[in-house]
């Protein structure tokens, strides 16, 4: 899983290194953080480019905050519960609204069509298919983060609750109602339909 | 982890997300911008000791001339450093007979130039906030009206025309905010005279004739208010000369 490649034995070290403002250790950390936050955002808001500001956000928080943190092996679990409260703020915003609405055009102009994401998809630019986007917007904040701490974070139900400060019970029904509104949002399922029309001609 | 649908597109999405990295350009605007916060935070701390600490010092060593100035007129202390023995007017030095609060000791000196003293006390039957100009004249007013006449200005003429000096000079008194550090006569741009701002209070001496403004400037030179000086009295009446 994700967390646990990314929870290697000298994080715990290095978190109590940069404490001590080591240039190193610090480098490290921002570097852990940005990346936790960024894969979580970028799930979330299906656009690296959203996501980075969020991420960055969310680094500069915890090398600001790393001496409240009272237990460094709990370092991922804090850094997830940042994210998550910066991108659901993000997306309650008037700015994360106001992409959602350029995110909404760009479908309806069909300037994107939904495309093959290969080696570039990686780059700085990623981004979703306009398709994918649209239906990660439609999806309610907590469900679609439930689902990116699961998916790309690899948290378990119980971690999923106590990111999202919610009983376990709650972590997966939002964990199965966000997929079940993924399986039948029918922009998604036109998406496959097309995609297996291309394929067949 | 493979997120349960049928959309291999949605499923690309979760892998290509779970592999994203951030840039090292990123990583290094993340360190800067939390560097600049972590110094602006120090030096934010360094910068509230040092108000406290200048505030503290100001407020009892160099009261704040505007501040200590509104109090006294409001009934306040007197503002200024004590006065030394036998510099007072004649009839403040003996002010037994007179109505001054406290006095002689209540009666403070402002500041000082060439032998001519602005002084302030308190009038022991009013409470009203006195100043004294050298040893010509005095003023009392209560405190309305202290604020009318320093309503929207940084600078305040109290007397002119007062004196002579040892040499023959003409004496203006006055007050100022403490906006003001220095004060300065001039003649067109040519500077005739400056005296500095003590205690919210100002004296300058100058040449008897006429003059055409003075000026108020702040601690880094510029002007703060030029009062027009031209109406001012720049001369004086003595016996020997008469008057007229």
């Amino acid at each position: 899983m994700a967390q646990k490649k990314l929870m290697e034995p000298g994080v715990v070290a290095a978190v109590e290194r940069a404490c001590r403002n080591d240039p190193e250790a610090l480098e490290l950390v921002a570097r852990l953080a940005l990346r936790l936050a960024l894969r979580t955002s970028a799930a979330m808001l299906g656009s690296r480019q959203d996501a980075v500001d969020i991420a960055q956000d969310v680094a500069i928080d915890v090398l600001h905050g790393l001496r409240g943190l009272r237990d460094p092996s709990r370092f991922d679990a804090w850094v997830h519960r940042i994210a998550a409260r910066r991108t659901l703020r993000y997306l309650r915003s008037r700015r994360g609204r106001a992409r959602a609405e350029r995110t909404l055009e760009e479908l309806e102009e069909q300037e994107h069509p939904a495309t093959s994401l290969g080696e570039d998809a990686l780059s700085e630019q990623w981004s979703a298919a306009p398709a994918i986007r649209q239906a990660l917007a439609e999806l309610p904040p907590r469900q679609s983060l439930a689902l990116a701490l699961r998916y790309v974070a690899g948290l378990t139900d119980s971690e999923i609750a106590e990111v999202l400060s919610c009983r376990r019970g709650t972590a997966c029904s939002l964990l199965s109602r966000g997929r079940s509104a993924l399986r039948a949002n029918p922009l998604l399922v036109e998406l496959r339909s097309s995609l297996q029309g291309d394929l067949s001609r | 982890m493979i997120p349960q649908t049928s959309n291999p597109e949605l499923r690309r999405f979760y892998e290509e997300a779970r592999a994203l990295e951030p840039s090292e350009g990123e990583v290094a605007h993340v360190l800067r911008r939390a560097g600049e916060l972590r110094r602006t935070g120090r030096r934010r701390e360094l910068l509230v000791v040092a108000l406290v600490v200048t505030a503290l010092a100001t407020a009892f060593v160099f009261p704040a001339s505007r501040d200590a100035l509104d109090s006294f007129f409001a009934g306040g202390s007197v503002p200024g450093t004590r006065a030394e023995p036998g510099s007072l007017p004649t009839w403040l030095e003996h002010a037994g007979k007179l109505p001054v609060a406290g006095a002689p000791r209540s009666v403070r000196l402002l500041a000082e130039q060439d032998g001519q003293r602005l002084f302030a006390y308190r009038a022991a039957s009013s409470g009203w906030a006195c100043l004294a100009f050298g040893n010509d004249s005095d003023t009392c007013s209560d405190s309305a009206q202290w604020e009318r006449l320093f309503d929207g200005h940084a600078l305040l003429k109290l007397a002119s025309g007062v004196g002579p000096t040892a040499d023959g000079r003409v004496a203006v008194f006055g007050l100022a905010r403490s906006s003001v550090v220095r004060v300065e006569l001039r003649d067109a741009r040519t500077v005739v005279a400056s005296a500095p701002v003590t205690n919210g209070g100002w004296v300058i001496v100058a040449e008897q004739g006429a003059h055409d403004s003075l000026v108020g400037l702040d601690r880094n030179g510029h002007s703060v208010e030029a009062l027009d000086a031209r109406d001012w009295t720049w001369t004086f009446c003595t016996r020997e000369s008469g008057c007229g």
